[in-house]
C-alpha cells in the first residue's frame, strides 16, 4: 500500500469508524477495563492500517474485525502471563467490585444485588469460560458467530458454554453478601 | 417425549436460547406447564441472563475515535522513528544530519528478509529507509549496518560498518540512512538486528548507475 497517501488515512477512517463502538464494547467485555479495552482497539487499528487494501475488499467487516480483535487479545494474553490478574487488578475495573459492600441493604434492589454478584462471579471463572459467557450471554453473539471468532467446533463450544454457566451459578451461590441481603430483604434467591 | 424435572433443568439454558430441537422444545414446554419448580428455575435463568446482558460498559469519551485514528496517523507517518534513530544519531559523528520525512511517505526497504534491489545514481545522496517490524517493545537491541563498497554513508566516507545499541518500539520502526553512491557497481547493504540470542538480517542490493535517474524506492537526501 506504500506510499501512504493522505487519502489512505481518510479511507481507513471512513471504513473503520462505524465499527469502533462495538469493537470497543467487545474489547471491554474481553478485558474488563476501559483503558485496556481502548488500548486493544488501538492496537487492532494500528495492525490493520497496513492491510487497507485487503480490508477494502472484505464484504462483511464486523465479524472479520471481531475476529481480528479477539486474536490480538488472545495473543496479548499469551504474551503476558500476568494478564488474568491484571484484568481484575486495575482501579477502574468493573469486575473488582465486591458484591454489596458499599450500599445500604435498604436501597438495594434484587436486580442490583444480582448485578453485583455477577460482576464478582465472572472474575472467578477461568479465562475461557469468562470469554465465552461474555461473548454469548452478555454480548449476545450466537454460537455460530463465536465459532467463527474462535475457530472452535460448535459442539465443543456448546459443552464449554454449559460448563461455564454451571460454574457461574456455582460461584453465584457461594457469594456470601447476597445471602445476607436475602435474609434482610426476604427475597427469593435465583 | 416426556421429560422429568432433571431432564428439563439441564435443557433450560438451551430452551431459553431457542437451541432445542422441536421435539425437545415441546417436551420442555409440556413439563413447564405442569411444574412450578422448573418454571421457577426458568425464571432464574431469565433473571441471570438479563443481569448478564445488563452488565455495564464504561463509556468512552467523545475523543475516543479521534484519539485512535490520530495514533494511527502518527504511527504511519514516520514520526515514530525518532526514538529508534536516537542511538544511531549518537553513534554517528557530528556533522551528519538525518532527515526524516514526517508527512510524505515513500516505500520502505526492505520488507522483512526479502532482498530488494535499489538503483541509485552516482554521486547523489539518497535516503534509504529501512523498516523494522517489532512484535513488542524491545529494549537493548543491537543494530549493525554493513555498507557495500560502492556506497557511503553521506558525510561519513570512512565508515563501512556501524554498530549501536537502540530500542525498538512495538510496530514499525523506520531508520533513514543517508547514502551516497560513490562508485559504479553493485553491492549489498546488510542490516543486522540482535536481540538476546536472536538475530535477523535485512538485505538491500544497491546498484549504482551512471545516469541521474531517480528510482522510486529511494529519495533525495536533504541535509539540514
Ligand atoms: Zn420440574
Amino acid at each position: 500500500m506504500w506510499p501512504i497517501r493522505r487519502s489512505d488515512h481518510q479511507l481507513f477512517e471512513q471504513l473503520m469508524r462505524p465499527h469502533l463502538k462495538y469493537l470497543y464494547r467487545l474489547a471491554y467485555r474481553l478485558t474488563g477495563q476501559q483503558h485496556a479495552a481502548e488500548d486493544l482497539v488501538q492496537e487492532v487499528m494500528l495492525k490493520l492500517f497496513p492491510r487497507l487494501e485487503e480490508i477494502e475488499k472484505i464484504e462483511k467487516l464486523s465479524p472479520w474485525l471481531s475476529k481480528v480483535l479477539y486474536r490480538v487479545f488472545i495473543d496479548q494474553l499469551r504474551k503476558d502471563k500476568r494478564s488474568p490478574v491484571d484484568l481484575i487488578g486495575d482501579d477502574e475495573s468493573i469486575y473488582e467490585t465486591q458484591p454489596g459492600k458499599e450500599q445500604q441493604p435498604a436501597e438495594v434492589t434484587e436486580s442490583e444485588i444480582l448485578q453485583k454478584k455477577i460482576q464478582y462471579a465472572v472474575t472467578h471463572l477461568n479465562e475461557d469460560q469468562r470469554i465465552l459467557i461474555m461473548l454469548h450471554d452478555v454480548e449476545g453473539y450466537s454460537l455460530l458467530e463465536i465459532q467463527q471468532i474462535q475457530d472452535v467446533p460448535l459442539g465443543t463450544l456448546k459443552s464449554r458454554l454449559n460448563r461455564a454457566r454451571a460454574k457461574l451459578r456455582e460461584i453465584l451461590k457461594e457469594v456470601e453478601p447476597y445471602a445476607t441481603y436475602e435474609r434482610v430483604k426476604g427475597v427469593r434467591g435465583i | 417425549m416426556k421429560m422429568n424435572c432433571s431432564e428439563t433443568r439441564v435443557r433450560l439454558d438451551d430452551y431459553y436460547d431457542d437451541e432445542l430441537s422441536v421435539l425437545e422444545f415441546r417436551a420442555v414446554n409440556e413439563h413447564l406447564a405442569s411444574c412450578d419448580e422448573c418454571k421457577h428455575e426458568l425464571q432464574a435463568v431469565d433473571a441471570l441472563r438479563q443481569a448478564l446482558r445488563d452488565m455495564p460498559v464504561a463509556e468512552v469519551d467523545d475523543e475516543f475515535e479521534n484519539r485512535i485514528f490520530g495514533e494511527v496517523r502518527k504511527h504511519y507517518s514516520g514520526a515514530s522513528s525518532s526514538r529508534f534513530a536516537a542511538g544511531f544519531m549518537t553513534a554517528m559523528a557530528a556533522g551528519l544530519a538525518l532527515w526524516f520525512a514526517t508527512s510524505i511517505f515513500i516505500p520502505q526497504l526492505p520488507v522483512d528478509d526479502a532482498s530488494q534491489v535499489v538503483m541509485v545514481a552516482l554521486n547523489d545522496a539518497y535516503e534509504v529507509r529501512l523498516k523494522f517490524d517489532a512484535p513488542v517493545d524491545l529494549e537493548q537491541v543491537t543494530l549493525s549496518i554493513d555498507l557495500p563498497d560502492n556506497i557511503e554513508l553521506e558525510g561519513y566516507a570512512d565508515r563501512k560498518e556501524l554498530t549501536w545499541q537502540t530500542q525498538l518500539k512495538q510496530g514499525q520502526n523506520i531508520l533513514a540512512l543517508p547514502l551516497k553512491a560513490v562508485a559504479i557497481g553493485e553491492g549489498e547493504l546488510v542490516a543486522q538486528l540482535f536481540y538476546g540470542d536472536k538475530s535477523r538480517s535485512f538485505r538491500v542490493i544497491l546498484k549504482t548507475t551512471g545516469n541521474d535517474a531517480l528510482i522510486y524506492q529511494v529519495r533525495k537526501f536533504n541535509s539540514v
